[in-house]
């Protein structure tokens, strides 16, 4: 009986552990800043002939070790989180594979329009050679105010995704105000774009309070400001140590170490005269 | 990755010539019409990829720190090849060089530009490697140099897996390897030795910080690109000059 009994309760235990044994291990990145997924698409131009999807040149990957560095002579910039929680981070620029229409052009297959003077850059997915990747959006310079703005635009890796929310858009610029060097730039606002979220967060963020519109006449670019600005840490890349001038070299003295100059000539805000900061830089969808 | 000297035919000439010659003009006939070339896998000028997907860029190495010869990359066979100097093999003569020293492939510093017409030029630091090994590492900074009233930049970049692989910037270097950045000043504006006006043919104003590295590296592999994609390269459009939807294997194609 006593031994009936045991193994009733061993097949008990068992029974009650399997579903733990089961269930695959949680990645707490999938939780932070969203699950990694495929780039909802390539653009025609970004993947050569063999498929390879080229990289942006100026790609940076940034830790804590090493910080990016922004320059404002490149913005604006794409942002994207890749599987293992790093950040990339590249400036826009002219693609090798790409063109640019003067006319601007017009798709049939999916009834996309571009505007003239339409140049092909490199997206989002150039950070990542067309690798699975979480939130994504831009980084976006506003000179009025001297700051640099967060949003979640990306049409490859945002968009498209149930999952992305604005929980993880401040996951996500917390990452990037402790892992980039923004200069002389301070920390503009974060904009969660609501054009780029799903239908479900759409709909319950457009009865939300804090929701505002580029334009509140046109009601253009939905947003919501899910963090304020703030000044910019200071980074080592700032002079600590200059570095000693070449002994016994007729040349031009050295000047100090790079981090003697500025990291970044960005103009002091004009008081007054500052406009808000647009949420994002443009309409194109990707 | 692994490389395969060669020794060309005009080496075995050359031997077999001084040979034949009498004494005294065996040891110059031995040394001048050398020619040494490294064949890698892949073309050192174009078959390697410049930058890499953790933001590391590859530098293929032309010049092993401590050594004196002068080989740089043949853009017409992608080998790495003992540069010749008025009909003779190229050494430095001066100390070995301070660190390794090479070039990033598939970059470009366009004459048009005021560049000299090569890739861009790279100071490793980390561990002495042979020559032609392909060496991944991380931005910091460049060493602004003039040579003879041209631009002549040397990137510096940080091996991983070295003593050098956490510095994150030249500040950073200067903190954690005092004088370093001394020893490479001094040393690149002082190897080529005084000009017939009695300075150094080579001037620095310093160095320059990441974002202006970065931004220099990169739109030297832009303008690589650029050079080197034709019309052909590119997708065809339609008839009225509307590119057509692209649907990428590993992408999920929900559209633009």
């Amino acid at each position: 009986m006593q031994s009936r009994f045991k193994l009733s309760l061993g097949a008990l235990l068992v029974a009650l552990a399997l579903p733990s044994f089961g269930a695959p291990p949680v990645d707490p990145l999938d939780q932070k800043y969203g699950l990694p997924s495929q780039p909802a698409y390539i653009k025609h131009y970004e993947a050569d002939k063999t498929g390879k999807v080229l990289l942006n040149p100026y790609l940076q990957v940034a830790t804590k070790d090493f910080p990016a560095v922004l320059d404002v002579k490149s913005a604006p910039f794409n942002w994207v989180i890749d599987m293992e929680g790093r950040l990339g981070l590249i400036p826009e620029a002219a693609h090798p594979l790409g063109r640019t229409y003067a006319k601007g052009f017009f798709r049939p297959e999916d009834k996309s329009e571009r505007k003239p003077g339409t140049r092909e850059n490199y997206g989002h997915v150039s950070s990542l050679g067309g690798a699975p990747g979480r939130i994504s959006g831009e980084i976006l310079y506003d000179k009025g105010t001297n700051t640099y703005t967060i949003n979640n635009k990306s049409g490859r890796y945002t968009k498209h995704n149930v999952d992305r929310t604005p929980e993880q858009l401040v996951e996500a610029a917390k990452l990037i105000r402790e892992v980039v060097d923004p200069g002389n730039v301070a920390w503009g606002p974060v904009y969660f774009l609501l054009d780029y979220a799903s239908a479900e967060i759409r709909e319950k963020l457009l009865a939300d309070p804090r929701l505002a519109f580029d334009d509140p006449k046109k009601k253009s670019r939905p947003h919501i400001v899910i963090m304020q600005g703030g000044p910019a840490q200071a980074f080592a890349e700032k002079p600590t140590v200059a570095a000693p001038a070449p002994v016994a070299v007729a040349a031009p003295a050295a000047k100090p170490a790079e981090a003697a100059a500025p990291v970044a000539e960005a103009p002091a805000p004009k008081p007054g005269k500052a406009k808000k900061p647009k949420a994002a830089q443009n309409d194109d969808p990707s | 990755m692994k490389a395969k000297p060669i020794v060309t035919l005009a080496a075995s000439v050359a031997l077999l010539l001084s040979a034949a010659l009498p004494l005294t003009s065996i040891a110059q006939e031995l040394v001048t019409p050398y020619v040494s070339v490294l064949k890698g896998e892949k073309n050192y000028w174009s078959g390697i990829d410049p930058i890499n997907r953790d933001g590391t860029v590859n530098v293929v190495i032309e010049i092993p720190a401590g050594t004196t010869a002068k080989y740089e990359t043949n853009k017409q066979t992608g080998m790495l090849e003992l540069e010749q100097k008025n009909g003779a093999p190229r050494f430095v003569q001066y100390l070995g060089y301070p660190a390794n020293y090479g070039a990033i492939p598939r970059s470009v510093l366009l004459k048009s530009k005021g560049g000299d017409g090569d890739s861009v030029d790279v100071i490793v630091l980390g561990q002495a490697v042979p020559r032609g090994a392909v060496v991944k590492g991380r931005v910091i900074g460049m060493l602004s140099l003039i040579d003879t009233g041209e631009i002549d930049n040397k990137a510096i970049v940080v091996a991983e897996d070295s003593p050098f692989a956490k510095v994150a910037n030249i500040a950073d270097l200067d903190a954690k390897f005092p004088g370093v950045t001394a020893i490479l000043q001094t040393w690149f504006t002082s190897y080529k030795g005084y000009g017939k006006d009695g300075k150094l043919m080579l001037s620095s104003s310093g160095f320059k910080g990441r974002a202006e590295t970065i931004k220099f590296i990169g739109d030297a592999i832009l303008d690589f690109e650029h050079s080197v994609v034709t019309e052909a390269d590119k997708r065809p459009l339609d008839e009225k000059g509307n590119p057509y939807l692209y649907r990428w294997p590993g992408a999920r194609n929900v559209g633009e």
